[in-house]
């Protein structure tokens, strides 16, 4: 089922509303009871918001939304003891945007969306649909894994350096990173503001583009929203010719399963008569270290809104000393924000300032200069999504490194705020390789066609 | 030579307002060094001439008119705060 059948369904009264709503919400609890994909699961809400009229496409379409972007007088915990208890006191745009749509829960996510597996989630892991002792990816883990097991249509994550598309490469879903600016950030919960934006994570790539069609546009209330105008992302056109850049990369730490669907992928597009360009970036490979210095020094001036007064958990008691009670609110975090931040007060402090945080700043605009001058000769630059299939539970929580390390092809279109995208590559058993695309700014009309047009290939 | 120190580890959590007991110093320490470690292979790219990034889509200062507009859709929910009296939080007392 994808949204133009469900929709067409609807409108011509085939299935009710109400029909879709009893459907969707006991597949919802069952299947939640198995993979842990969602936080809450919001059924009262949708009750209340059934929608009796059909005149918008997506109304009464099921859709999760990622617990850390904000709907009114609903719990938004960002996956954090922390916000156990927090109601947002007001809707995120792109939440605004999906009109009357039908809200099935709230995606489980690592805490603040700090981790690449849902494993660092306050409210316990997300398991990949496809094999239950792999981890579904994150941190937008809970949204991919909703899609994945069919508990709705579509879903809004947030990708700070790839956590839209490397959970859907790990449950065999396409995840949208839409360009910096392209969609609003109002009401999302920030992490690393000069990165983060909202993304889409859906059964195929159809979907996508008819939800980026009814999120993006300009936000006079996100400061670093562009206003492009309004596109149309739905008309897929067929791409005939295209310069497709391959990104050049070590293969060591790789899996012989990504290996083998890139290579054929890239085999594909030679058939295809697409003119291919090998790439070998020089500056790309420092992505990952200045997404680890700048994000975290972002993280920790963001996070310093929970202290217990403006946001966070209250202590009851009292405190002779100000900073107790700040330290005792705070200890709610959990050990990799507590990580995070600590990172980013290091790299900010005086004495290390220009060793860190100029630094990657300094490359960050290397990188930027790079991609421009890169994709002055190609339309598209392609990648595996992640380097593994998806791992096991626990395998890689020892060392917060080698979980870093999962993003290292989602992060650069990040530091550079390009848009990107995720679609399943090759089926190896019952798991997925993951194939990215990455564009131009603003170009998600002719990213969207030209994934629409792999995914024909690849899978039909 | 280490990148951090346990002294600087107990700094920074102070700075931080994050409480950390001496059991926790080595773990955050090791895992943090890591990361230093890693992110150290910025110091071998030259950029003498190169200047901060600054933006991705060279905004520069985003201004709007100042008219009227309605304001965004927003509640106070009590639940969010310890409590609330005549619009003003009430928090613990300090000494």
């Amino acid at each position: 089922m994808n949204i133009s059948d469900l929709r067409k369904k609807l409108d011509s009264k085939e299935i009710s509303a109400q029909e879709i709503f009893d459907e969707y919400f006991k597949k919802a609890e069952e299947e939640n009871k198995k993979i842990n994909c969602f936080i809450n699961i919001n059924k009262e809400y949708s009750k209340k918001r059934l929608s009796k009229e059909n005149n918008s496409i997506l109304s009464n379409i099921p859709g999760v939304i990622k617990d850390n972007i904000s709907i009114k007088d609903t719990i938004t915990t960002a996956g954090s003891r922390m916000l156990e208890k927090y109601k947002s006191p007001y809707t995120a745009s792109v939440v605004l945007n999906l009109k009357d749509f039908m809200l099935i829960g709230k995606g489980n996510m690592d805490s603040f969306a700090f981790g690449s597996s849902t494993e660092n989630s306050g409210f316990g892991v997300t398991k990949n649909p496809l094999d239950l002792t792999r981890v579904a990816g994150g941190s937008s883990g809970g949204v991919s894994a909703a899609i994945a097991s069919k508990l709705a249509l579509f879903g809004i994550g947030t990708d700070t350096g790839g956590s839209v598309r490397q959970p859907a490469s790990f449950c065999g879903v396409v995840g949208l990173k839409p360009t910096y600016g392209l969609c609003s950030r109002f009401g999302l919960i920030a992490m690393g503001s000069s990165f983060d934006v909202p993304g889409i994570i859906t059964q195929n790539v159809k979907d996508a583009a008819i939800v980026l069609n009814e999120i993006a546009g300009y936000d006079v209330n996100d400061s670093t929203s562009v206003n492009i105008g309004k596109k149309d992302y739905t008309g897929l056109k067929k791409i005939n010719k295209c310069k497709v850049g391959i990104l050049k990369f070590p293969e060591e730490g790789l899996d012989k399963e990504v290996l083998e669907g890139f290579s054929s992928s890239v085999n594909l597009l030679k058939s295809m008569g697409m003119d291919i360009v090998e790439i070998d970036m020089k500056y790309i490979k420092y992505s990952l270290s200045v997404y680890y210095v700048i994000v975290p020094s972002e993280i920790s001036a963001n996070m310093s809104r929970y202290d217990g007064i403006r946001f966070g958990y209250h202590p009851e008691e009292s405190f002779s000393v100000l900073d107790d009670f700040y330290k005792e609110s705070r200890d709610k975090f959990e050990d990799e924000v507590k990580r995070r931040i600590m990172i980013g007060t290091f790299t900010l402090s005086q004495g290390y300032y220009d060793a860190y945080y100029n630094k990657a700043m300094k490359v960050r605009n290397l990188i930027k200069q790079e991609f421009i001058d890169t994709f002055k000769d190609i339309d598209f630059l392609v990648s595996p999504t992640t380097p593994t299939l998806p791992f096991h539970i626990g395998e890689k929580t020892k060392s917060p490194l080698s979980m870093y390390l999962s993003d290292i092809f989602t992060v650069p279109a990040n530091v550079v705020g390009y848009p990107a995208i995720s679609i399943p590559d090759k089926k190896f058993g019952d798991l997925f390789s993951g194939l990215q695309i990455i564009a131009k700014p603003f170009e998600e009309e002719r990213l969207l066609s030209f994934a629409n047009m792999m995914e024909e290939k690849l899978w039909k | 030579m280490s990148k951090i120190t346990d002294e600087e580890i107990l700094k920074i959590a102070n700075l931080a307002r994050i409480k950390i007991n001496s059991d926790d110093v080595k773990k955050f320490r090791d895992s943090i060094e890591e990361i230093l470690e890693y992110v150290d292979n910025l110091s071998e790219v030259d950029t003498s001439n190169v200047d901060p990034f600054f933006s991705l889509n060279d905004l520069s200062n985003s201004f709007r008119e100042d008219d009227p507009r309605k304001n965004t859709d927003f509640t106070i929910n009590d639940d969010n705060f310890i409590s609330l009296k005549n619009g003003y939080i009430k928090v613990n007392k300090v000494l």
